[in-house]
């Protein structure tokens, strides 16, 4: 993924995504009629998505490291992390179709990817919950994860 | 009389064998519980313990049977409340549906005046009819049957509450997957903990569209599922953050799903894939709500038969991009980040290459 963001594009491509979901139109129309458009706005909220995550990064990686470190079980880390992802996501949801609050949204570069990594963590949860793998997989999976967010933090 | 007195006897003691036998089956072979059971029967079958029964017998309709309602009744809504849980039976009750085939006012007479032979003679036959209803205290599983097409089990008016489940059930039952009562329970210990969750409920409910494969949504894959996905079709969560595995809340997801085809939206993916290219992956059929990115993934079965809700949640962007492209092939994150996976992912499923996965 690229990390450049262009706020001035992002903001022409969700007023004319807004002016589309007013002819009772929605993302997945966007995507038949005009994909390139649907997939560069579709870019613009994962960054977006990124920031959201970004700013919980503290909380996220101190849930990690407690798990790592078994300080917590598994089940508090699911709980613990689940409610912050939760809670990024829907952050997130209430800027992405808002013209005045992209507007006002500062992109940060270094949480390029961050919210992806995050998601890979709580997708596992439901590995784990449909007995395709064990709690120590996710364990190893999540330790891997945090070397690879190192560079971020 | 000896003859009659060696029938009611004979009758006595296969009726003490019966509530042991039956309580044998019903609890899976605990024979501690089948005890238990025999002895609160023999408890009220010599006197020790009033029935409830004669409590309904009531003076002012003599005519009236004793009548139990077995509860395998699939129209089970949510809408309903305080009905008691777990079990489908609606206790013993007074009914007037049942036109002939009651006890005499005589028979009530006695019974009331304490005849023992003839309260005895009642016993075994309430007992040798609970016995072959199979319902007292426990609840029978059965399979409901397929409803009309789009008539979430059976209802006909256009009112929502009718179009979904006419009976309620309430929170707080018994969250195992219960044995069938006709499967051995040599073959149910037998099932992995995903086949027990696929055998039949009668809180199953279906989904028959025109034009589209038929879906099941299991309750018992449901009520598994509610958890952890059910934020996602807007269910309360506790401080856990999760939603509590309660009956009322599984039901309300599973209403939740079947309702799925009539949101405005709705996307069918007739042929899509769950983690399609991947050692989970599978044919299914997908639901996708664009205006809320939730998605509703079907399993395919070889036999034809309807396919089987698996899971339900919502996408994220780079999820719903790789779905649309693929025409509905849903492949989580940790699998679209991994290039190897997305390699074999892409092949498989023709997906454009000029996104940026």
């Amino acid at each position: 993924m690229t990390s450049k963001y262009n706020k001035i594009r992002h903001l022409e491509l969700l007023r004319r995504f807004l002016d589309f979901k007013k002819q009772d139109k929605n993302i997945y129309d966007l995507y038949l009629e005009n994909r390139d458009e649907y997939l560069e706005l579709s870019r613009y909220q994962r960054m977006l998505h990124d920031c959201f995550f970004w700013r919980h990064k503290k909380e996220f990686v101190l849930s990690i490291e407690n798990y790592i470190n078994d300080s917590i079980d598994f089940e508090q880390f699911e709980i613990n992390f689940s409610k912050l992802w939760w809670k990024s996501m829907n952050e997130n949801k209430g800027v992405e179709r808002d013209l005045e609050l992209v507007k006002n949204f500062e992109y940060d570069p270094k949480s390029d990817g961050f919210g992806s990594f995050m998601t890979c963590i709580f997708r596992q949860f439901e590995v784990l919950e449909d007995e395709e793998c064990t709690e120590q997989e996710v364990k190893d999976y999540v330790r891997d994860t945090l070397q690879e967010i190192q560079p971020y933090l | 009389m000896k003859f009659s007195k060696s029938i009611l006897i004979f009758l006595f003691f296969l009726s003490i064998l019966g509530a042991f036998s039956y309580a044998f089956y019903r609890t899976d072979g605990n024979v501690y519980k089948s005890i238990q059971f025999t002895l609160y029967f023999l408890a009220i079958k010599i006197g020790l313990i009033g029935p409830n029964v004669s409590l309904k017998l009531d003076y002012h309709q003599p005519n009236q049977q004793l009548v139990s309602r077995v509860g395998y009744n699939p129209y089970v809504s949510i809408l309903d409340k305080d009905r008691p849980s777990g079990l489908l039976m609606d206790s013993i009750e007074r009914s007037s549906l049942v036109p002939q085939y009651s006890y005499s006012q005589d028979a009530i007479n006695q019974l009331r005046a304490g005849d023992s032979r003839v309260r005895e003679a009642a016993w075994l036959l309430i007992t040798i009819w609970m016995l072959q209803q199979q319902s007292v205290g426990f609840q029978p599983v059965r399979q409901a049957p397929p409803p009309p097409h789009r008539q979430l089990f059976g209802g006909t008016s256009s009112s929502p509450r009718n179009n979904y489940f006419s009976k309620s059930s309430q929170p707080g039952t018994s969250l195992q997957v219960q044995k069938p009562s006709n499967m051995p329970q040599q073959n149910f210990s037998g099932l992995t903990p995903q086949q027990k969750r696929d055998l039949p409920d009668a809180r199953d409910g279906f989904i028959r569209e025109k034009g589209h494969p038929h879906l099941g949504v299991g309750y018992n894959q449901v009520k598994f599922k509610t958890p952890d996905h059910g934020s996602a079709h807007r269910l309360p969560v506790n401080e856990k953050g999760r939603t509590p595995k309660t009956e009322k809340n599984a039901l309300i997801l599973r209403d939740s799903i079947l309702n799925m085809p009539n949101r405005k939206n709705i996307i069918w993916f007739d042929n899509g894939m769950y983690q399609g290219g991947t050692i989970r992956g599978y044919d299914s059929v997908n639901l996708y709500d664009p205006d809320t990115e939730v998605i509703a993934v079907f399993k395919k079965r070889s036999n034809g038969q309807y396919s089987r809700f698996a899971t339900t949640c919502k996408l994220t962007d780079m999820e719903r991009d790789f779905f649309l492209s693929s025409g509905g092939n849903f492949v989580t994150e940790p699998n679209l980040k991994d290039p190897k996976v997305l390699h074999i992912i892409k092949n498989l499923t023709n997906t454009e290459k000029n996104n940026d996965f």
